[in-house]
């Protein structure tokens, strides 16, 4: 029992794989346990079918005989996109992960106004077919999008009389001559806000991310989303082989029963009547119920169709995004939905997820209008997960603990999450060019 | 500590008890401090360093007199690259044997490398340029569920090896065939699989597992089996054979589906691998969150 890790990480969640592949790539001796026998986490994608049912229904959950072979089905517990320009891609990129795994499109990106589902033009000639907004109305929006696109934080001439520190969004849509309506589309479809906070807010932030939107649109073409082939569950994997290869000792399906504290400082964990000597430990929230406040909840309910969801063009995956004001709501309602072609479902399956931010006492109803617009649905599983954040941010404890995931459809936030755990733990930010060993195939 | 970035095992707090040869594997250089089994059963080499270990492609030029090495200024009338895996306990010479088939030669240096993913070495056959990729477990295979599932992902071949001197090992391939079928490789999937008891150059009386009863387990699982030893020099170009005997395997068989030029295509457009050199055009806008 001599041996001392630098770190332990505990949980193979998304963010704790890519800090423990970050931590190992660096030269840190890292042991990487989980109490599951799978990885992932909250972040996994559940594979075969019945383990999903059994997750929700005990161990006599069994799906049903017409649902194929369970194989095939590779459940998302959390629905995320990647933004084909966003951080998740270029962390993928830098750190060589992308070797296993491959991605597609997301067909296509709606979003829904008044009870009908619209298309989010995808370029120009969408944009002048859309019915989302009248012809004028078209015309300021794409003045406003021109604008956008050559705003310049740094060069005051980019700012036409708007100015990024004092000016607030709501400033920006009037000068425009927007309507509510299209802010509305500009701020949850584009932008993808949650919610209207950022209307009175400096319009900085809300540029760049509109900005990220068409970036990544720019990018593949039909909607701005990645995903990668046999679910997100890849997504943690990945980087657990990366810390592996850089010598990271991995160990699932082991119960941690604490994290062991002395003088205030972590030093390892128990697991049994073990101990294993760690200097830091990272971990999520589940690991450290004592360190964390929950700060809301999110609902999702996972879903298993036997056909496309309606009026998307029988799209085989998608986003739907029903603003909050449609539905008169605090937050808005995500939808996405996969199928047989990104490895998820067998042929003629959909898995389609509906999840927000809990605002009410009865969260199975808030994800209501979501579902309302699959049509039927062969079988549906809802999860209310509580988000924590860690109340302790180690720097004495050196207990580092990420936040929960948030309802947001995308990985912006989760690596924003990383890095900053990152430099918490270390005190300095992540060196990407200690990752060298991109393979030949990439360099082909 | 020299172990840490190998993959031996760094054992110290197992979730089942493990045989004892496993708890004691010791780093080579450390051999001499492990008392508690025979020194041989303790043999476990960790990854072999490369002369430049960050560049992988370095680790796999092969030395010149490799056989069927291709010619540098040939034009090949097709290219076709395989993903083997090789599964099997910790301990029982994966990564040497692996080592042996692509460098050529023994791993001597006992200094850990990282960042290897795979070794990778490319034959002609046939006027056919064929890769072979090796894929190494990256010792997720200590508890045994820990290897992620894209590893078992379009395989072309899968090599089971066991350790002659150590029945437990011999044991495990069942749970390891199942393993594989849990991710659809199985025995009547193209892809073939094979048996190699290593370390064949040890003596160890009673333990040894025999060839007969390999060859009762390798015939009832439909593999073919040998027995070698990726450690010693004579036993060099039996490493070399049973491999090249995959390969030429491997290159007969069919593709389970010819793709024609127009779904090829297709599936090319679907299908957006990120490549590295997009890492290029993204280190120039500069990466932030």
């Amino acid at each position: 029992m001599d041996e001392e890790y630098d770190a332990i990480v505990l949980g193979t969640g998304l963010k704790e794989c890519i800090i423990s592949g970050m931590l190992s790539v660096s030269g840190k001796k890292v042991l990487h346990i989980d109490r599951n026998n799978y990885y992932g986490g909250e972040s996994a994608s559940l594979t075969p079918l019945e383990q999903l049912y059994e997750k929700f229904h005990g161990p006599n959950g069994k799906p049903q005989p017409e649902m194929g072979r369970g194989r095939d089905w590779n459940v998302d517990l959390i629905p995320k996109f990647l933004m084909a320009n966003g951080s998740m891609v270029k962390l993928l990129i830098h750190t060589g992960v992308t070797r296993y795994l491959e991605f597609k499109s997301i067909e296509a990106s709606y979003v829904c106004k008044g009870g009908k589902i619209y298309k989010v033009p995808a370029d120009e000639m969408e944009a002048l077919a859309t019915s989302l907004m009248g012809m004028f109305e078209k015309r300021r929006f794409k003045k406003f999008l021109c604008w956008v696109q050559q705003f310049d934080e740094n060069k005051q001439d980019t700012w036409q009389g708007l100015d990024p520190h004092n000016n607030t969004m709501q400033q920006v849509y009037e000068k425009f001559g927007l309507d509510e309506n299209t802010a509305d589309f500009t701020g949850h479809a584009l932008a993808l806000f949650r919610d209207d906070e950022h209307k009175n807010q400096p319009f900085l932030q809300a540029v760049e991310k509109i900005r990220l939107y068409s970036d990544s649109l720019a990018r593949y073409g039909k909607s701005p989303y990645l995903y990668p082939l046999y679910g997100l569950g890849e997504l943690p994997q990945g980087f657990a082989r990366l810390s592996a290869i850089y010598g990271g000792t991995y160990m699932l399906d082991k119960a941690v029963d604490e994290i062991v504290i002395e003088n205030g400082k972590a030093v390892g964990v128990k697991c049994g009547e073990e101990i294993v000597k760690g200097k830091q430990i990272y971990c999520d929230p589940s690991y450290a119920k004592d360190k964390v406040k929950k700060t809301g909840q999110v609902v999702r309910a996972i879903c298993l169709l036997n056909h496309p969801i309606p009026n998307t063009n029988d799209a085989q995956s998608c986003q739907i995004i029903i603003p909050q004001k449609q539905v008169g709501r605090h937050y808005d309602i995500y939808i996405s939905c996969c199928s047989n072609t990104n490895m998820v479902t067998p042929k003629g399956w959909f898995l389609a997820m509906v999840s927000t931010t809990v605002e009410t006492a009865n969260p199975e109803a808030e994800v209501l209008p979501g579902l309302q617009l699959l049509g039927p649905i062969t079988e549906k599983f809802i999860s209310v997960s509580d988000v924590f954040e860690p109340t302790d941010l180690g720097s004495d404890s050196q207990i580092f603990i990420s936040t929960s995931y948030d309802a947001t459809t995308h990985f912006e936030t989760t690596c924003k999450d990383v890095l900053n755990l990152f430099q918490r733990g270390t005190t300095q930010e992540f060196d990407f060019t200690k990752i060298t060993h991109l393979s030949l195939q990439d360099n082909e | 500590m020299s172990t840490q970035d190998s993959t031996s095992p760094t054992v110290i707090q197992a979730p089942k008890p493990l045989p004892a040869q496993f708890v004691t594997a010791k780093h080579p250089d450390e051999e001499t401090t492990a008392t508690q089994a025979a020194p041989q059963q303790l043999e476990r080499v960790p990854y072999p360093v490369a002369t430049t270990p960050t560049v992988p492609q370095e680790v796999i030029v092969a030395p010149k007199k490799m056989a069927l090495a291709p010619s540098a200024n040939k034009n090949y009338k097709q290219k076709r690259t395989f993903k083997v895996i090789i599964v099997g306990d910790a301990g029982v010479g994966k990564t040497c044997l692996s080592f042996r088939f692509c460098c050529g030669k023994f791993p001597e240096h006992t200094e850990a490398t990282i960042g290897v993913d795979f070794r990778e070495r490319s034959c002609v056959i046939e006027n056919e340029l064929l890769k072979v990729q090796l894929w190494d477990t990256a010792g997720q295979e200590r508890y045994r569920q820990s290897i992620v599932a894209h590893y078992y992902r379009n395989v072309n071949a899968t090599v089971f090896v066991y350790d002659v001197t150590n029945r437990e090992s011999f044991q495990s391939l069942n749970a390891w065939i199942r393993e594989c079928e849990k991710h659809g490789l199985t025995s009547d999937s193209n892809s073939p699989r094979i048996l190699i008891g290593n370390k064949c150059d040890l003596e160890n009386g009673q333990e040894k597992v025999s060839m007969d009863e390999a060859q009762i387990f390798a015939d009832q699982n439909n593999m073919a089996l040998f027995e070698t030893s990726a450690k010693s020099q004579s036993e060099a170009d039996h490493v070399e054979s049973i491999f090249l005997t995959l390969l030429h395997k491997l290159q007969q068989s069919k593709p389970m589906h010819v793709q024609t030029v127009d779904e090829r295509q297709k599936s090319e457009q679907d299908r957006l691998i990120l490549k590295a050199s997009e890492a290029a055009k993204l280190e120039e806008e500069g990466f932030c969150c």
